[in-house]
């Protein structure tokens, strides 16, 4: 597949790959918690419910959902439309929008922390009299602390990528902007830190930038300019200033005049005046306590218990930094003593970008949303949620939208950084080719349910559930050409009234008395195969 | 387009200034037949101060003054004599009784700068009202959108010419100074002219809110201070620039209704703003006194001045200020950069 996929000329060795190689521990240290190890369960989902409160009657879109998602794992989630797919998705990071949808009953654990902690009472619904309509009591106070509290998770923790990438970014800012803008709201600390102690006028300054200038007067190969940038960047202490220097000297290659003076004057940036450093400091300080506060919100939701104590000097400190920065924008000097801010955010983004081997990174980081394709948006926010080096990054069809050799790219880079990062994807789509390409482990949903859970090779192998064997016998084959092509009688029942016992019998072939009746258990086959049909007889997994 | 819209605006008031006199034999029959005494004519026009309420900045007298200029040491209220209007180009004077009164070119200076007051002043508080109002109501929705949107629709039912001529009716007797009484009519208008503000943020916002890149920035964990601040409200606020443009040309023509009508809502009759000086000529009391004019004289000029010229410039002072929203429009979206 990568074959028929042109490699991008900038594209680096993974071992000197910009994307720093990201050791978690930063997130993890901010999260509160001792580092997950690969194979580690980072999500467990455990009897997810999500109803969505209608007119015409109470929509079970999630129905007892429960999977787990280890570390170094891509679980892939595959079913028809309207099996609740996204809806999971959403629940789990708490953005089904509330009116009409409400998380009734479940635990999302997210490193052990509860992300539905403190809002359990909420979904209290009572019955009206006997017309089957309910009534929801909505508690705005506690939505809301529990929604303050997920800003410890959402972007910092787990990251999303949508399915139209054009849709999924503003449209009024540049891309610097907007991944700038993540950057310094989840890894702040360590730009801010990063920046304030770079030297640009240590002692091996010089004698790098005097390498680097030589090799770009006698037109060196990139590949020589960037190791080094890269040894430039070492002496500088700040590893943004690689990216910079490499492509100031690679233009720099057409009419190398100068050379020295103008890479000098390139890092002038980082001789920052008093006001700038105060500026960076101050902005540092902010971070920090916002860090301090998402540390509280994550031990709050392990702990199950509210620590008041602690957030209340935190929080007012908080509020007073926004809004001096409020004042600072007002009296107009926040843009000259954030000028170093700034600069820094848009080559952390150019490096960014290269991670995710976007060609011309400068151009496109300055670029609109709306003047990149569709590819290069969707490789855009992938930079963009990997920007805060989240533990779980979470697919809503990233490749739907996506042409053929595009969508061989964008999974294959999905695979790099997994492997790379190592972290775990959660990936949603309906294409069961792209599950058999990049999942690890695969679940398939029915009407709200979770019917059958393998290992990939497993599944594609020995489908066990009916409904599993109906989806990959409606996959057309090449080598089969003269097969005729299955489809699943029915469709997808409505989730106001779904069938009784298990949702699926009656579109089933196999259905019997007792599918009518009760709901069937989920059951371990052997090997971690897990299915939920009254054909098989294993024993019943329990938590 | 932004500099279209500063040319047809400068064109707007001082571009007729060539226009303005009538003929020498006009102007003289005119000022004959109002008892007045001939003007002088030359290009640098001697420009009167009096000081009626607050000093004004020079000693009462006649200055010989370069055109364009008439406003800066000009009075800021004026009467014409005999209560017939402001008089044609060139035909100041003074007038023994202490009076005082402008020609159509001064007054249209003077104007600029009340017309431009009080359009501005309602548009923009107006707007900026309705923004925050329109914005809240569409983005937190609920209750809060419900109850907002009612009071809106209150203020929208209230007939907006009557509720202006009210309220000054109620208080303008008692304020004297002119500052308060601009003001208080500010005040008047924007009452009913926020809920439009409102309504149109508050339907831009709802198609925003539910836009994607919405819902990726409150996945990558950004408050809802910040989606409103940095995604819904710059994609929400061009449907207010345009309808700003387009209102501020409808303000001085909402005052020339009023003053049509018979209302006095500045503080004489002969107020120099574009709309009163328009309507105010053309009102029945006015004509009503040229028609008695006409029958007693042996000639007599219908004042036609008097409605073309404020009539041409608040034209062409829409036309401007509607250019110059379009341009400003096209400079600030990104999209429509090139």
């Amino acid at each position: 597949m990568s074959a028929a996929a042109p490699r991008v000329t900038t594209s680096l060795p993974a071992s000197e790959s910009p994307l720093p190689a990201p050791s978690l521990e930063g997130t993890a240290a901010q999260a509160g918690a001792t580092l997950p190890k690969r194979g580690d369960v980072i999500l467990d989902v455990r009897d997810l419910c999500t109803y969505f409160y209608t007119y015409d009657g109470v929509v079970r879109a999630l129905d007892g959902v429960s999977f787990k998602v280890r570390r170094g794992e891509t679980v892939g989630m595959a079913g028809e439309t309207g099996c609740g797919k996204s809806v999971t998705m959403f629940s789990a990071l708490r953005l089904i929008p509330d009116p009409p949808g409400r998380t009734v009953s479940g635990k999302v654990l997210f490193q052990g922390a509860n992300l539905l902690w403190g809002i359990e009472s909420e979904a209290k619904m009572k019955p009206i009299g006997t017309t089957g309509r309910v009534k929801v009591t909505r508690k705005f106070r506690r939505i809301k602390a529990a929604n303050e509290r997920m800003m410890a998770v959402r972007g910092h923790g787990i990251s999303m990528i949508f399915q139209e990438p054009t849709s999924a970014m503003n449209p009024l800012f540049p891309i610097y902007d907007q991944i700038g803008e993540t950057l310094l709201l989840h890894r702040g600390t360590q730009l801010l830190e990063g920046l304030l102690s770079a030297d640009p006028d240590g002692p091996a300054v010089r004698p790098a930038l005097e390498r680097l200038a030589e090799a770009v007067e006698r037109r060196a190969e990139a590949g020589e300019i960037r190791s080094l940038a890269k040894a430039a960047a070492v002496a500088i202490r700040c590893p943004s200033a690689e990216t910079q220097l490499y492509y100031r000297a690679r233009d720099a290659r057409q009419n190398p005049t100068g050379v020295l003076r103008q890479l000098t004057r390139s890092i002038q940036r980082f001789r920052l005046s008093g006001p700038q450093r105060a500026y960076l400091r101050y902005q540092l300080g902010l971070i920090r306590s916002q860090d301090r506060l998402k540390q509280i919100y994550m031990t709050e939701m392990r702990l199950g218990k509210l620590d008041r104590a602690a957030k209340i000097n935190l929080r007012s400190r908080i509020r007073l930094q926004r809004w001096s920065h409020f004042y600072f924008g007002l009296w107009g000097i926040r843009g000259r003593v954030a000028k170093p801010l700034k600069d820094e955010l848009f080559w952390q983004t150019v490096r960014l970008l290269e991670g995710v081997q976007i060609a011309n990174p400068v151009q496109v980081a300055r670029g609109y949303p709306f003047e990149l394709s569709g590819g290069m948006l969707q490789r855009v926010m992938i930079a963009m949620a990997l920007s805060s080096e989240p533990l779980l990054l979470m697919a809503d069809e990233p490749t739907t939208a996506l042409d053929v050799t595009i969508q061989a790219q964008i999974l294959d880079l999905m695979r790099d950084l997994k492997q790379r990062v190592g972290m775990g994807i959660l990936l949603v789509t309906h294409d069961l080719a792209v599950i058999a390409e990049v999942a690890d482990r695969v679940c398939i949903m029915y009407a709200g349910q979770i019917v059958e859970n393998a290992p990939v090779k497993d599944l594609f192998a020995h489908p066990l559930h009916p409904y599993t064997q109906g989806l990959l016998a409606s996959i057309p084959r090449m080598d089969q050409p003269d097969k005729h092509l299955d489809s699943i009688p029915g469709s997808v029942p409505n989730l106001i009234s779904p069938p009784s016992g298990c949702r699926f019998h009656p579109r089933c072939a196999y259905a019997m008395e007792i599918c009518k009746k009760s709901r069937p258990p989920m059951t371990e086959e052997g090997n971690g195969h897990q299915v939920a049909c009254f054909l098989y007889h294993g024993a019943p997994v329990t938590e | 387009m932004v500099g279209l819209g500063i040319l047809i605006f400068f064109v707007a008031v001082y571009g007729f200034a060539f226009f303005y006199p009538a003929s020498a034999t006009q102007l003289q029959t005119y000022q004959a037949s109002q008892g007045l005494p001939p003007s002088n004519t030359s290009i640098f026009p001697e420009i009167c101060t009096y000081t009626v309420g607050s000093p004004a900045p020079l000693p009462s007298g006649c200055y010989p003054t370069p055109i364009g200029f008439p406003s800066v040491i000009g009075p800021t209220t004026a009467f014409s004599p005999l209560g017939l209007g402001p008089l044609p180009m060139g035909s100041l004077t003074i007038n023994p009784g202490n009076i005082q009164f402008y020609d159509i070119f001064d007054g249209l200076i003077k104007g600029t700068d009340w017309s431009l007051t009080i359009a501005f002043g309602v548009v923009a508080s107006g707007a900026m009202i309705g923004v925050v109002v329109g914005m809240v109501s569409g983005y937190f929705g609920g209750v809060v959108d419900e109850s907002i949107m009612r009071l809106t629709d209150i203020f929208l039912s209230i007939p907006g010419l009557l509720l202006v001529i009210i309220v000054l009716a109620v208080f303008a007797p008692e304020i004297t100074s002119i500052d308060t009484r601009v003001a208080l009519i500010i005040g008047a208008f924007v009452v009913i002219w926020w809920p439009t503000y409102a309504r149109v943020v508050r339907g831009q916002v709802l198609v925003v809110r539910e836009q994607r890149f919405v819902e990726a920035a409150k996945a990558a964990g950004a408050h809802s201070g910040r989606i409103i601040r940095k995604h819904i409200m710059p994609n929400s606020i061009y449907p207010v620039f345009v309808q700003m443009s387009l209102d501020v040309g409808s303000v001085p023509l909402l005052i020339a209704a009023i003053v049509f009508i018979g209302f006095q809502i500045f503080p004489n009759q002969n107020f120099p703003e574009w709309g009163t000086i328009a309507a105010y000529s053309v009102s029945f009391n006015v004509v009503q006194s040229f028609i008695t004019a006409c029958q007693t004289a042996s000639t007599c000029t219908i004042p036609w001045w008097q409605f073309l010229f404020p009539g041409l410039a608040l034209f062409m002072f829409a036309i401007s200020v509607n250019f110059f929203a379009d341009g400003l429009r096209d400079a600030l979206d990104p999209r429509l950069r090139r």
